[in-house]
């Protein structure tokens, strides 16, 4: 559905180097700190800034190539932009009926009242949550094939975050042709949405796992300065040094249950492995 | 675009009470003078800068990428400006002009029907022209930074018109020949000078606009 090679982007300070794939009916995540690049490489999926090098593909086709039939398939929430807050529900029901061949009015209403969103009311006095929900229904207000969500659920309380990934699930369970890019720097947003996870620091993409593995097989292992220089770190992938000796980052959980039953041992959660990603050494 | 021409309308229907008091201004100024040149000048520009209001309202928020990455293509989204803004001014030119020749205070007061409508559409062209120069300059620069770069402009314009009159004088050229030309035209020949001015003018602001737009990053 999406694939991008080699994509670079250059700004001062900042390069962009990011090659990842979201496939046919899977929500993808693109997870990473604030400047990361995660906007970056949603705003080169979507064609809004010119890029200096590899290549995107929507559809098949280089987003260079889209068509407006092309941008049909495509929803879209953008976390910094979206309609004129001087509009209201009412005047954006006629303008996506126009914009869109495939939009559902009579479900966008039932969802707008579902959420308790105000059709009368201008968007800029919305509340934040309430602006949340509103770009995240009119991305999923068309049908659209592949939906792309740059930090939909960011400002949100719990109980709204919530509601906007359950609106997700839901989009998800009606076709199994639908995919859903989604960023997000909250990961336990995406722990229990994505089926696949790419991480994203300093404009690379340091880390792309299916979603079960990352959970099941990587581990956070606490262990002192002499257990460490004993052990078999083949399997280790990123260490720390802490004051009680070493933390070290595994994808082979398993390996070290077995061998070493008395090792401290922390499952890996997404904040863990950012944390080490980000900031263990090799 | 019939979507963008909808989301321009709405946001214009945002100002109901500055149009109306537009409106006002324009009838009191109607029925309160002997020559509406002015006042077909100034609906017609009034009305271009009103709609014009359309881009602050995109700009405004940072709404250029949700609305670029709707189905339209960026040529989509310069023309509906374009034809919203001409359709708008040309609109509001005529409106004066049909109100003006109406009242009979356009042009002299010996003038004919056929000379007063004239006169109102060379207006509405001058002023069309000056709408279509504008555009692509707040597409480029934003509401903001444009009134600056409209004034430098403005700037940079009269001074080329000091320096050609000063070169003129300074060659001692002889400009009655141009001078008589152009009043040979006959009023017919210049309402039809200003129109195709017009025309051009605005197929080379269109131009320019969407490559501009084209290569904006946003």
């Amino acid at each position: 559905m999406i694939k991008i090679e080699n994509l670079q982007k250059k700004y001062s300070g900042f390069t962009l180097d990011c090659t990842m794939e979201v496939h046919p009916g899977t929500i993808t995540g693109l997870i990473g700190q604030n400047g990361a690049g995660k906007s970056t490489t949603f705003k080169s999926i979507l064609g809004l800034i010119s890029t200096d090098g590899g290549s995107i593909q929507l559809f098949g086709k280089n987003v260079e190539e889209l068509t407006k039939q092309d941008k049909q398939k495509l929803g879209v929430a953008l976390s910094d932009s979206g309609f004129s807050g001087w509009l209201t529900i009412k005047d954006i029901i006629p303008i996506l009926a126009n914009m869109y061949d495939e939009f559902n009015k009579e479900d966008f209403i039932e969802k707008c009242h579902q959420f308790q969103l105000p059709l009368d009311k201008k968007i800029k006095e919305f509340s934040t949550g309430m602006k949340a929900k509103l770009k995240v229904l009119v991305a999923i207000s068309h049908n659209a094939t592949l939906v792309v969500l740059d930090e939909p659920t960011a400002g949100l309380d719990v109980v709204a975050r919530e509601q906007v990934l359950d609106m997700l699930r839901s989009y998800m369970e009606q076709d199994d042709r639908r995919t859903i890019l989604i960023s997000s720097h909250i990961s336990s947003d995406l722990e229990g949405l994505c089926d696949d996870i790419y991480m994203i620091h300093n404009g690379k993409i340091v880390l792309h796992e299916e979603t079960d593995i990352l959970l099941g097989n990587y581990a956070v292992l606490k262990v002192d300065d002499k257990k460490y220089e004993i052990m078999d770190r083949k399997y280790v992938i990123k260490t720390m040094k802490e004051t009680f000796g070493y933390k070290c980052l595994t994808d082979q959980r398993q390996f070290y249950q077995e061998n070493y039953p008395d090792i401290v041992m922390e499952k890996g959660t997404i904040d863990e492995l950012i944390m080490m990603m980000i900031r263990g050494d090799e | 675009m019939k979507g963008l021409l909808i989301k321009d309308c709405k946001l214009l229907l945002q100002q109901k009470k500055f149009l109306i008091m537009l409106v006002l201004c324009a009838g009191f100024l109607m029925f309160n003078t002997e020559d509406s040149t002015f006042l077909i000048g100034y609906a017609t520009i009034l009305m271009g800068i009103f709609v014009m209001g359309t881009i602050s309202y995109d700009e405004f928020d940072n709404g250029y990428p949700f609305l670029f990455s709707l189905p339209i293509s960026r040529r989509d989204y310069v023309l509906s400006k374009y034809v919203l803004c001409i359709a708008s001014t040309l609109s509001a030119g005529i409106v004066a002009t049909v109100l003006s020749v109406l009242l009979g205070n356009l042009g002299a007061e010996s003038a004919n029907l056929g000379d007063s409508i004239m006169a109102g559409m060379i207006i509405i062209a001058v002023c069309t022209m000056i709408i279509v120069i504008y555009i692509p300059v707040m597409v480029k620069y934003g509401s903001e930074k444009s009134k600056i770069a409209m004034f430098v402009l403005a700037a940079v314009v009269g001074g080329i018109g000091v320096i050609c009159t000063k070169l003129q004088e300074f060659l001692s050229m002889d400009m009655t020949p141009l001078a008589s030309a152009l009043s040979n035209l006959g009023n017919a020949g210049l309402t039809l000078l200003a129109v195709a001015g017009c025309v051009v003018m605005t197929g080379i602001s269109f131009g320019i606009c969407v490559r501009i737009v084209m290569k904006k990053e946003f």
